[in-house]
Parts: C-alpha cells; structure tokens; sequence
C-alpha cells in the first residue's frame, strides 16, 4: 500500500509469521512482494542479537527500497 | 447500488446431521462446536429479515479479502444457531467491522487476544432479548451467544481468521467464541452509548470494540462515588494492557450498582471520563527497564520516578456502558490499543 503511494517500503519479519505474510499479500494481489526475513522472534532479544539478525537482511531490505 | 458479490456454493449432502457436521468439521468450516446446517429453506427464511440484495457486499474481510455478502451472512448465523430476526444485527455488525477505523487486518491477524465486543443499544436490544442484565458476559441468552457466534463464523469463514494460519493468537480468549451484549439502558443514571454519540434513544444502534475479555473491577466496600471510581481507576491503570503499551479507546461497563453510586455523587459520565483519564495511571518506575525505554522514546514518557503513564490520550477516549444486574462488580475491556477504534452503525428494520 505504502510502495503504491511512492514510498520505498521494505516488509520485514519473522519465519514465524512468514505463511501469515504470503497469505495477506497474495490475497492483496501482491504475491511477490518481498520479505525480508529472520529467526523467530524479535521481541525479547539483547542488542547483540539485534544486531545479528539485522546483518542478515540488511541486504534483503535494501534491495527492497531501492529497486525500481 | 452497492456492489454484488459471487453467488454462495451450493453443496449437497445425502447423509443425516452427524455426517453433515463431520463435513464442516472436517473442512474447518467452524469454531469448533457443531454447526447448525445452513440449507437453502433456512437461508431464505433469514434473508426475509433484510430487503438488501442476497449478494449485497457488506464488507471485504481480511486477511482473505472475502467478500461478505448478505446471503454468506445469512448462511454463517443459521450455522451459529440463530434466530432470523437477528440478522439485522449480525449485518451491521459486519459493515461496522470492516470500517477501515477498525483495522479488521490488524484485529484477525494479532498475537494480541483481541475479539470483537458487539455492544446493542436501542429498541432492538429489548425486542430480540439481547440481555444486558444479570451475567450478560456469560452463557444462557441465546441472542447474545449465537449473534456472537455468528459474527466469528464470518470471521472465520469468509473473513480466513483460521487460528495459526490468518489468526496468530497467542493464546486467544473465550472471548474471541461470541461476545455480545445489550447496554442496559433502564438502570442506566447516565444517557445511553448511542444517544452519547447523537442518536435518538429509539434509533438501535451497534458499537464494535476490538477488546480482550471483560477483567473484573470489584469493589463492594466504597460507599461514595469517588471510591467506586477510585477502584476502577486501580483497576484500569494496570500493567500489560495495550492500552498502557499505546493508548487507543478502551471502554468501561459498569454495573448498574456501582453506576448508581457514581452518579448520585453527581458524576456525569464526561466527568467519570476525566477522573479515570488523571487516575487510571500506572508508576512508569515500576515497569522494568525496556519497558520503560519504549514509554520514553516512544510516547515521549518523561524519564522520572513521579512519571505516571495514562491509558488513553485523552478523556474522551474512553468509552462507558452500563451494564450487568445487582451486585457490587463492573468489568472493564482493555482493547487493542491505538491499532483499533471502535465503530458504529445504525441497525436497518
């Protein structure tokens, strides 16, 4: 919605949560939106491992907002 | 003229109920309990209660984007076990839930034990005896556990609020199976939900709250409104809440004996509002650290031990009704936070 409204927009989430992200995007008629995802969860963890997990998608996300 | 959606499925069946519910058992077509069989006869005695047309969309209902038509309506509340004359209800009900104010997206999808709370004001309340009495959360009224039942059928149905698929609750509540009352308007000291909100008394009305369980405020030793009001304020001002995490909209039904001391003591309902929004606080030093940390570079929390933090933004957010039969017990139900807003919508006859 918000990539529609010209603002770059990166989804990111859990595996956790993944079929729930697939299921509301195909039926939004953006199947192929991409997800940047990592090992569940994200609440409750230390910096370190936010950091960690960051690493790990930080280059999923970019080329979320980036591309055309 | 509204938009029509597709006609529902006819499926046949030959066998006798208990083959019929294995079937919709079998295909996730319930909230668990045996259904009621929606056949075409039954359908159409429901859709006499309605001059719309059966394949009116009353709302697109996520995550699945199901289109809920008058006719799909019909089919989930003969399921629940309602009565026809309830489907007025269930349709407004439905068109108030898939207001974008609402965020119904948001609502299905959560960890968050969130389930809609359909509130009844208005004649309707007392002609379909929607009880807003004695036990009016609880079991034994069949208007409000069916009409209820009948708006998570949708959800369910043709909404796809499926528990682990569209509805990632964590743990879920009782609540999330059927949640409907009556406000109980004949022992109210104070003007009823709708006419607060500039209907006339004889207008009924539907109010939706994407809310937990109701959580008990007892308090059967305060003879004065302001002692009432200062246990529903302990009460209200608790950890955990979303309400406490984000603010939002929550509302308060009173019971009608604690409603009675409140207002005798010549409280308005605006002015219960005011003392709950400056009372019902909890001490930010008290919420362990991270906690803390969000309050303060989220909501702006000023980093001190005085700090109290509110529910609501303001007070006007919170909403009252007056509800239950005799004895000293109100509830409160802590909602969604700021991800839902309660809407309204005028029930058609």
């Amino acid at each position: 919605m918000l990539e529609q409204r010209g603002v770059p927009t990166a989804v990111m989430g859990t595996f956790e949560f993944e079929p729930l992200a697939r299921l509301e995007a195909k039926n939004r008629g953006i199947a192929d939106l991409p997800l940047a995802l990592v090992p569940h969860p994200l609440g409750g963890i230390k910096e370190d491992e936010v950091l960690r997990k960051a690493d790990l998608v930080i280059e999923a996300v970019l080329k979320a907002v980036t591309r055309a | 003229m509204s938009a029509l959606g597709p006609a529902a499925k006819v499926v046949e069946f030959a066998g006798a109920f208990e083959d019929i519910d294995a079937d919709y058992q079998a295909r996730g077509w319930t909230d668990g309990l045996p259904i009621v069989p929606p056949t075409e006869a039954r359908v159409r005695e429901f859709l006499k209660l309605t001059r719309r047309d059966p394949r009116e969309i009353v709302g697109v209902l996520p995550p699945r984007q199901g289109e809920a038509t008058i006719e799909k309506i019909a089919a989930n509340a003969v399921m629940a076990g309602c009565k026809p004359e309830y489907l007025p209800v269930i349709l407004a009900a439905i068109e108030a839930l898939a207001d974008p104010l609402f965020n119904l997206d948001s609502v299905q999808a959560t960890t968050h034990p969130v389930a809609p709370l359909i509130v009844v004001n208005g004649p309707i309340a007392r002609e379909l005896e929607i009880n807003g009495g004695y036990n009016c959360f609880g079991q034994g009224f069949r208007a409000n556990v069916t009409i209820g039942r009948a708006v998570r059928l949708v959800l369910m149905n043709v909404g796809g609020g499926l528990p682990g698929s569209g509805d990632r609750a964590t743990q879920g509540s009782p609540a999330k199976l059927a949640y409907c009352v009556a406000e109980n308007e004949a022992e109210s000291p104070w003007e009823p939900l709708h006419v607060e909100a500039g209907f006339p008394g004889e207008t009924s009305v539907v109010t939706v709250f994407g809310c937990e369980g109701p959580h008990n405020i007892q308090d059967h030793f305060s003879n004065t409104g302001l002692g009432v009001l200062r246990t529903v304020a302990g009460a209200m001002g608790q950890a955990g809440s979303n309400n406490l995490l984000g603010w939002g909209w929550p509302l308060l039904a009173l019971g009608p004996e604690h409603a009675a001391t409140i207002a005798r003591d010549g409280y308005s309902k605006a002015k219960v509002k005011e003392f709950l929004f400056e009372h019902a606080r909890f001490p930010l030093a008290r919420l362990g650290r991270e906690y803390q940390q969000q309050q303060i570079e989220r909501h702006g929390a000023m980093d001190a031990p005085s700090t109290m933090l509110s529910i609501v933004r303001r007070p006007e957010d919170i909403s009252i009704i007056v509800a239950g039969g005799a004895g000293k017990h109100s509830c409160w139900q802590p909602t969604f936070g700021d991800g839902t807003h309660f809407t309204r919508r005028v029930i058609e006859r």
